[in-house]
């Protein structure tokens, strides 16, 4: 799941298996190859979107903000030098965006989970068991169902905006603490303590919600 | 247990949780959960929460991002190319044009502000708006207009320059008289007429001035006064010769000699005012009326060559002169 210097499948006129790493791939790029560019795409649209979408909480905004990243790196493509890893300076660029746009264009309201559907009450009693039996149920298997997920996203959506990037970086993207302070041009100890209250602030909420 | 410490224990159950706790911390650890168990139930519960959030679905970008990020890419290297050198032109002769405008507005704005006080400062004194006159005001002011065109031109190439001044009551037939004798004559001259005055200035050859003159012959006796102003050449030293004859008039007119005209002038005006003192009432009782209420029945010139054409005439070589004739109202005979 991680970053950095790693091997990528690309399907290309389905039939061509490429296997090229970011370096080689953004060097391709870098001379215009097009099948180079579509490879990075396809690569990490998925995560690239799904950070986005847990900081912004809207499918409509992530799809745009993520073809926004990916056509603002490809454009200035040849500006970058590789001080830093591919993988840390694209997703600087989607965070960067991100918080931009959603500064910029709405104020993410608090999500009132009072409001929520019925049909999540029966979800939270789950998540109240997974968190306090530590031998309850695989947190992963309820992490699967949607209403008790949906709940855990509304949740990361209460906190503050730097709690919740540092948050989402660490525990859903599973970003080092070095890799973050590159993304989010942090040093390492400001990472280490919003990330500590990002998931004391998180723990407060879902008690709050599941109580 | 204090804020800091339970920053502090939170910081350490972090890095438990991230697996970056070092030994001592572990140890650390350890000691705390001997004395508090619920620690072990928040590392517990941190974990899970991080297990929790780590295996959250990942949402899967829509299907068409990669084609749509190609598109967008291919439209903007599209116009991106266009604009691009469509902005560095555009753009550098635009700025130059605002550089430019932005000093002219500079200078100019100073220059005009000051331009406008320094006119305030030194137009003259402005004549007021345009006002409608009555009739009566109208002709006092050509009455004045004949006046000045009427005051001494000084011209020193001309050498007779002078007003003459027939002063009777019955001013519209004799006007009327000399205005036809002077178009005989093929000479050009608009008249200025108020109610009490008419004015005509002639400038021609000597010659013809004095035909004219001739040709006016008649008026004397219809007039109670005709006199000549003589305009010196300073323009200052007038001569005024009162009662005036015709035959004087074309001595003078054809007189090309400045000083010899200045001395016959002169001469005429010391006899003329002897005569007008000795002879004023023998002359006023030989009057004899020629018709002048009708125009067709005044007696013609008598002088020879005043019916021929102008343009039948020989150019004459004699410098132009000029001379004023004036025709004022009186009031009795």
């Amino acid at each position: 799941m991680k970053g950095g210097i790693k091997s990528v499948s690309c399907f290309h006129n389905h039939s061509n298996n490429i296997s090229l790493d970011d370096t080689s791939l953004v060097r391709r790029c870098q001379r215009g190859d097009s099948e180079a560019m579509s490879c990075l795409i396809i690569k990490y649209q998925d995560r690239v979107y799904n950070v986005i979408f847990k900081i912004c909480q809207n499918h409509d905004d992530s799809a745009e903000l993520t073809q926004d990243t990916f056509v603002k790196v490809l454009e200035s493509i040849n500006s970058f030098r590789g001080k830093s890893s591919f993988y840390t300076w694209l997703f600087r660029v989607a965070v960067n965006h991100s918080l931009n746009y959603c500064k910029r264009r709405f104020k993410l309201s608090p999500v009132s989970l009072d409001a929520e559907n019925d049909q999540l009450e029966e979800g939270k009693g789950k998540l109240a068991a997974v968190l306090a039996d530590p031998n309850g149920v695989d947190p992963a298997v309820v992490a699967q169902q949607k209403e008790l997920s949906q709940i855990v996203v509304n949740s990361i959506g209460q906190l503050q905006q730097e709690h919740r990037v540092v948050l989402v970086l660490r525990d859903i993207e599973q970003m080092s603490y070095a890799e973050i302070a590159a993304v989010l041009q942090i040093e390492t100890g400001t990472v280490k303590s919003r990330l500590s209250r990002a998931r004391a602030k998180l723990r407060q909420l879902l008690e709050t919600v599941l109580i | 247990m204090n804020e800091n410490h339970k920053i502090e224990i939170e910081e350490l159950l972090n890095d438990l949780v991230d697996g970056r706790a070092t030994d001592r911390q572990e140890t650390e650890f350890k000691r705390l959960a001997k004395h508090n168990p619920a620690i072990v139930d928040q590392l517990a519960a941190m974990q899970r929460q991080k297990e929790l959030l780590g295996a959250l679905p990942i949402e899967s970008a829509p299907a068409s991002l990669a084609k749509e990020v190609s598109s967008a890419l291919e439209r903007k290297l599209i116009l991106g190319d266009v604009a691009e050198s469509e902005r560095t032109l555009a753009g550098a002769s635009h700025l130059v044009l605002c550089r430019i405008l932005t000093t002219a507005a500079m200078l100019l704005l100073p220059l005009g502000l000051l331009s406008f006080v320094v006119i305030e400062i030194l137009k003259p004194v402005s004549p007021g708006p345009a006002v409608y006159v009555s009739t009566d005001e109208m002709l006092a002011r050509q009455e004045s207009d004949n006046l000045a065109a009427l005051t001494p031109v000084v011209d020193t190439e001309r050498p007779f320059d002078g007003i003459l001044t027939f002063a009777t009551n019955r001013q519209m037939a004799v006007s009327n008289y000399i205005e036809k004798r002077i178009f005989d004559q093929g000479l050009n001259s608009f008249p200025n007429r108020t109610a009490d005055v008419a004015t005509y200035q002639i400038t021609a050859p000597a010659e013809k001035i004095a035909i004219l003159i001739g040709s006016l012959e008649n008026v004397w006796p219809h007039c109670r006064d005709v006199s000549l102003r003589v305009i010196g050449s300073s323009g200052g030293d007038a001569i005024e010769i009162p009662q005036v004859q015709a035959k004087q008039i074309a001595v003078l007119a054809v007189e090309d000699n400045r000083q010899m005209l200045q001395h016959l002038a002169d001469q005429y005006a010391r006899t003329n005012e002897n005569k007008k003192t000795l002879f004023a009432k023998e002359e006023a009782a030989e009057l004899q009326d020629i018709g002048l209420d009708e125009s067709p029945r005044l007696a013609m010139p008598i002088l020879a060559g005043t019916d021929d054409a102008p343009s039948e005439e020989p150019v004459s070589t004699q410098p132009t002169i000029r001379l004023r004739i004036r025709i004022e109202r009186t009031i009795g005979q």
